[in-house]
């Protein structure tokens, strides 16, 4: 008998039936994951994950629950049945108990957890939670609350009655419910007798099936019920209930008044939860939410416990756990929504995790013995000379200009922008290059254009910035068609002018209904408006207004000719409008003519009036708190806004410090326009001085300090050509001097490394915060951990493998984040659930490691085909590349497996659930998959070399699809900006990749099978 | 025998069911309520900033320093008649004056042109000869736009007994209200 078991264990135990397995889970994780785009998060979930039997038409297909089975029984046999007990299987089994208790934990959370959420008001308690989904009718009593009898939405049945012992003589009946109802308003009389039994709200409304809505939580469910035996026969009848508003008849029975509702299945708590305070806090100057918390007392019996539930930070008692996961503003009052979850098997991927991970170091550090040797003399030389040039290159490129000017001081001045406070230089060529897609014109740098655009508008008006390379726009605006595709100011404002009555509805228009000409018409529309805004910024302090002869001169108290500028003048509103009444009577009487002194007035007050529109100007803000008060307006902004010029007086914030900082802008002003290079650098230091002043010790002047010079040193870009120089060696390498080229190729690699790792330290010590929290971040950091994984393969064998695989992909990562840098400011700023240092620097940074190693390891595949099928006799090297392939693959499996388990783990610090089949969630298990399935098709034999390979080189694809494709989706919580330029490259490097692989693995097997070789 | 596998498993396990029992025992985490670095406003760049000296001729000719006021708490008022918050307040400004029983000043800077507008409306109120009540012209702006940036009447600077700018009130409000005069008897405490 135990001898049978044993036999049937050791065939479930074998790695073929994972093999299959893995392959099945894959194409319902795929699968799942795409759904939810069509079916909403729910519904999919319901359909691939969570259920027994997928039936695709009538045909049954395993279902995730009974896939995850067949895999947990598998994984089970093997540890008890076919492990033998020896120190080099010691990795393997302990990272196979880690999976099996990951399993497990799953399925304990499966079958026992509850979840759902409370909304608590402030100053208001609750002692129950609410189901997300389930529904039930239940009988209340009135008088007490209390529950007397519910029916659980699945055991409804139209037309079925209801038993109902609880109440005696109360009859209830279903008569028809849907999941989502439209509630059509019935348009019969009064009197009519299809309204004969019906009741309440059900005379108002009839309900009507509806689709089912995407997200779950949007269906509005519905009832119409029978009631009989009521004490007032008129309550008998039809009555009407829903989840969506609250609507529940109240029938008496017996003297005993019952409520009847369909609500959302609540659950009792044994304690209840008070809520205190609830506070948010938004980025200065942003919608962008920095962090929620809520203040509550928890109560059971006569204890009390005040307690902070934050994002990140939940409240656990009695096995259950509070997070903070919304809010209600409604205003007036508000409220605080939290998951609430209870999960016995909560503790399990804690756990599991560890115990994988330690399986999969003792795995590794057995098959990977690592050395490093130094690299040759001469290469070091070489090396160093060109770091020594390109650290000297970075300090001395402050910026250049085509006038004489220092613009030290004005690039340090701190500024607010997109809620950080940055350098003005930043600000500049952010801007910059959202208008001329560089951060940089030629001869001129970002903060000399900054200045002239605004300080001087007759050159810088001019001066062609707009990059306008589609020629569909640039016929439609009537320009002419130039090389560089830039235009200027003037040019690009005078053409919207003109065309504005004809695009009035289509710069309105929302981006879907859009061509991509219009599109980019309406985004051009838009920048031109931003640039005017940015352009005005300090025009109130500009000496503009030259006073002529007359009574204007006289009302100010000043010489005809003195120049003023608004600030000055502002005060003489209503003595100008005094003076100017009269001569506009006369300019409108065609009888009279103006003197020239009268024309002077008017010609003065006309772009007097004029300034204020540049009142919207509110981009661009330079002015740090003034008070700490609320400022008393309606928003209730508090003090930790900066200002704009223009609005700091518009939102009542002036004080004599921010008057101060202003006149000295208006000197600086006339300074730059009189090219007094002295005056201008001796007032933008002082008005730095007054700004850093005014910001307090929240900005740090070496923090600026230390932003500018990585603005002009650039570290990745020196990078790059490091890397470049780095491949064209080796690539020489092949051909001449192989021994010396390959060391100058890895001398190179090391120092691009290095300013790599410079670059994203510095981005680091800036922003407070690890490395990865964006895109473009995680692009940088994926490069960065190729090249090293890529510079430690090299040392290690000395084959130029590394080399080629470093230089390459670190070339094209580079390239990729330098397009994606162009759409601005790269250092924004986080929303609150990913607002955490501890999270960001381990799920994420692991998880991006576990991506560059992918690719590492799908390079060296590429590289196998490409060896294999050009030189096939070399079968030594084919070898070692192969046994090489098996150690990157375990080290990206590590990195890959931790940083998805980590991500569980953070998700359930975050939202109370460790796994919820989020697309990106789904990515990052579908790399793990995918090469868990590589491992064991090549342990059971299913894949040869070849297989394996061509295997490993789609990992690049299968990255990719985690790393960008589930971004396309648009739908779950990490979809962090993505364009649709990105879709078309990504689909096209997922079609090139899927070509070159397949391709090279059917021409292999072709020459191999004609020429009748076989290799292992 | 017992392989050494079942040892892993049943310690993993075991280590497993006893996290998940403390978890389901242990009390509430206590966390100490609101954190000040959190969320309270930063402090803006005049809150304490000495008031810059200035002069302003009130209706009878009597030049004033802001600073011969130092040892009181000085309301410094900017506003104007035809600003109808302005007005509003006005009456709430004398009242609170008078209930700080010498310890404050209002001095009401009017952005007016016509000194008529002003005594008109002072003789209405009857604010006309209030001790502690101080007004002056400043129809140009010289003081208000010019030396503290006031645009968006009424607006209404607190300075503390010792000359320091203790806080900024824009808009109308009620100040004569119990909690603005603790306030002020608070700042005018040696």
């Amino acid at each position: 008998m135990i001898q049978t078991i044993r036999n049937y264990g050791l065939i479930l135990a074998r790695p073929g039936p994972v093999f299959y397995i893995l392959m099945w889970l894959m194409v319902l994780l795929v699968a799942g994951t795409v759904a939810q785009k069509y079916i909403g998060l729910y519904r999919a979930q319901d359909l691939f994950f969570s259920s027994y039997i997928l039936w695709l038409g009538p045909v049954p297909l395993p279902g995730g629950i009974v896939t995850l089975g067949a895999f947990t029984v598998s994984l089970l046999a093997k540890m008890i049945f076919a492990s033998p007990w020896t120190w080099r299987n010691a990795g393997s089994l302990v990272t196979h108990a880690g999976a099996l208790l990951l399993l497990l934990g799953g399925l304990l959370t499966f079958v026992h957890a509850e979840e759902g959420n409370m909304v608590i008001y402030e100053g208001e308690s609750a002692d129950f939670y609410s189901s997300y989904h389930d529904r039930e009718l239940v009988v209340e009593d009135q008088e007490t609350g209390g529950k007397v009898a519910s029916f659980a939405w699945k055991d409804l049945a139209p037309g079925a009655a209801l038993p109902l012992p609880e109440v005696k003589g109360l009859r209830l009946q279903a008569v028809k419910f849907c999941r989502n109802c439209a509630f059509v308003p019935r348009t019969e009389k009064e009197d009519d007798p299809a309204l004969a039994e019906l009741r309440g709200r059900a005379r108002n409304f009839d309900i009507t099936p509806a689709p089912l809505e995407k997200e779950d939580e949007s269906n509005r469910s519905a009832i119409q019920f029978r009631v009989s035996g009521a004490d007032d026969k008129d309550e008998d009848g039809i009555h009407f209930s829903t989840d969506f508003i609250d609507v529940s008849p109240a029938i008496t029975v017996g003297g005993k008044t019952y409520n009847i509702a369909l609500r959302k299945v609540r659950t009792a708590l044994p304690f209840s939860i008070k809520l205190v305070n609830f506070e948010k806090e938004v980025y200065p100057g942003t919608n962008t939410p920095k962090s929620y918390q809520s203040e509550v007392v928890l109560k059971e019996g006569k204890t009390e416990w005040h307690s902070l539930i934050r994002m990140n930070e939940p409240l656990r008692y009695r096995g259950y756990t509070f997070y903070q996961s919304s809010f209600i503003d409604s205003g007036e009052n508000e409220a605080t929504v939290l998951a609430v979850v209870k999960n016995a098997g909560r503790m399990f991927p804690y756990i599991a995790s560890i115990v994988m991970c330690i399986g999969l170091l003792i795995h590794m550090a057995m098959y990977l013995p690592s050395l490093i040797r130094r690299m040759g003399g001469a290469a070091k030389v070489v090396v160093f000379a060109a770091m020594l040039g390109a650290m000297v290159s970075g300090g001395a490129g402050f910026a250049r200009a085509a006038d004489a000017l220092d613009y030290a001081a004005f690039s340090r001045m701190p500024v607010l922008d997109q809620g950080r406070v940055k350098p003005l230089d930043t600000f500049a060529r952010s801007y910059l290059e959202t208008f001329n897609g560089r951060d940089s014109l030629q001869g001129m740098d970002a903060p000399a254009w900054l200045a002239e655009m605004m300080f001087n508008p007759g050159e810088g008006y001019n001066r062609p910035v707009f990059n306008i390379a589609n020629p569909a726009v640039v016929d439609a605006m009537e320009l002419e068609r130039r090389p560089g595709h830039r235009y200027s100011y003037r040019e690009v404002a005078t053409s919207f002018a003109v065309h504005y009555k004809d695009w009035q509805d289509l710069l309105g228009a929302p981006e879907s209904e859009l061509t991509l000409a219009q599109r980019q018409l309406s985004e051009l529309f838009d920048k031109i408006r931003l640039y005017a805004d940015i352009s005005r910024t300090l025009s109130l302090t500009f000496p503009d207004f030259t006073v002529p002869e007359g009574p204007l001169a006289k009302a100010f108290g000043v010489e005809p000719g003195t120049v003023m500028s608004y600030m000055q003048l502002r005060g003489y509103r209503d003595a100008i409008a005094v003076i100017v009444e009269p001569v506009f009577a006369k300019s409108e009487d065609e009888t009279l003519e103006l003197t020239p002194q009268e024309q002077a007035v008017i010609d003065f007050s006309l772009k007097f009036n004029q300034i204020g529109r540049d009142r919207m100007s509110k981009t661009l803000l330079l002015i740090p708190p003034q008070w700490h008060e609320k400022s008393g307006m309606a928003d209730g902004k508090t003090a930790n806004l900066w200002y704009s010029p223009w609005n700091i007086t518009f939102f009542g914030q002036g004080s004599p410090e921010s008057e101060q900082y202003l006149e000295t802008w208006g000197k600086a002003v006339q300074a730059y326009r009189d090219k007094d290079a002295e005056g201008w650098a001796t007032l933008t230091g002082e008005i730095d001085g007054m700004a850093l002043k005014m910001a307090g010790d929240k900005v740090s002047p070496k923090m600026l300090d230390l932003e500018v010079y990585f603005n002009n040193w650039k570290p990745f870009e020196i990078s790059l050509a490091f890397y470049l120089g780095a491949f064209l060696a080796v690539m020489a390498s092949l051909l001449i001097c192989p021994v010396w080229l390959r060391r100058v190729s890895f001398g190179l690699l090391l120092a691009g490394l290095a300013f790599h790792m410079a670059g994203i330290g510095v981005r680091m010590a800036i922003m407070e915060r690890p490395p990865v929290s964006n895109l473009y971040e995680s692009i940088v950091f994926v490069g960065f951990i190729v090249v090293l994984v890529g510079s430690f393969l090299e040392a290690r064998l000395k084959n130029r493998m590394g080399l080629i695989i470093a230089s390459s992909i670190g070339v094209l990562l580079h390239f990729l984040g330098i397009r994606f840098d162009a759409d601005g400011d790269t250092m924004g700023m986080l929303v609150a659930v990913l607002n955490t240092n501890f999270w960001l620097a381990t799920h994420v940074v692991t998880i991006t490691t576990g991506y560059g190693i992918c690719l590492v390891a799908g390079v060296i595949g590429h590289i196998y085909l490409v060896r294999r099928f050009f030189r096939p006799r070399d079968e030594e090297a084919l070898r070692a590349l192969y046994r090489n392939m098996q150690g990157v693959v375990y080290v990206a499996l590590f990195f890959g497996a931790l940083g998805t388990i980590l991500g569980g783990i953070w998700a359930d610090q975050s939202w109370g659930r460790f796994w919820g089949w989020d697309p990106k969630e789904n990515g990052a298990l579908l790399i793990v998959l995918w090469l868990v399935w590589l491992l064991h098709g090549k342990l059971s034999g299913k894949m040869g070399a070849l297989g394996f390979s061509a295997g490993l080189a789609c990992t690049n694809i299968i990255v990719a699809m985690a790393w960008f494709g589930v971004n396309l989706l648009s739908v779950g919580l990490h979809s962090y900006g993505f364009t649709q330029n990105a879709a078309a490259t990504f689909i096209g490097f997922c079609g090139i990749e899927l070509v070159v692989v397949l391709g090279l693995y059917a021409a292999i097997r072709v020459k191999e099978a004609g020429k009748g070789e076989a290799l292992a | 025998m017992m392989k050494p596998q079942f040892l892993i498993i049943g310690a993993t396990v075991l280590l497993c069911g006893l996290a998940a029992a403390y978890d389901m025992v242990s009390g509430p985490q206590a966390v100490m309520v609101a954190d000040e670095a959190v969320l309270s406003p930063v402090k803006g760049a005049s809150d304490g900033a000495v008031v810059p000296d200035f002069a302003v001729t009130d209706l009878k000719g009597v030049s004033h320093h802001i600073s011969d006021y130092r040892g009181r708490v000085v309301l410094l008022n900017f506003w104007a008649t035809w600003c109808a918050p302005c007005l509003q307040e006005f009456p709430s400004m004398v009242s609170l004056v008078k209930a700080m029983e010498g310890r404050a000043v209002l001095l009401a800077v009017a952005m007016n042109e016509h000194e008529s507008d002003v005594t008109q409306f002072l003789a209405k109120v009857g604010a006309a000869n209030v001790p502690g009540v101080v007004v002056g012209l400043d129809a140009e702006g010289k003081i208000s736009h010019g030396l503290f940036m006031t645009e968006r009447f009424p607006e209404t600077i607190i300075v503390a007994p010792d000359g320091t700018m203790a806080r900024k009130v824009v808009g109308g409000i009620e100040w004569d209200a119990p909690d603005m005069l603790d306030y002020l008897k608070g700042l005018s405490k040696p």
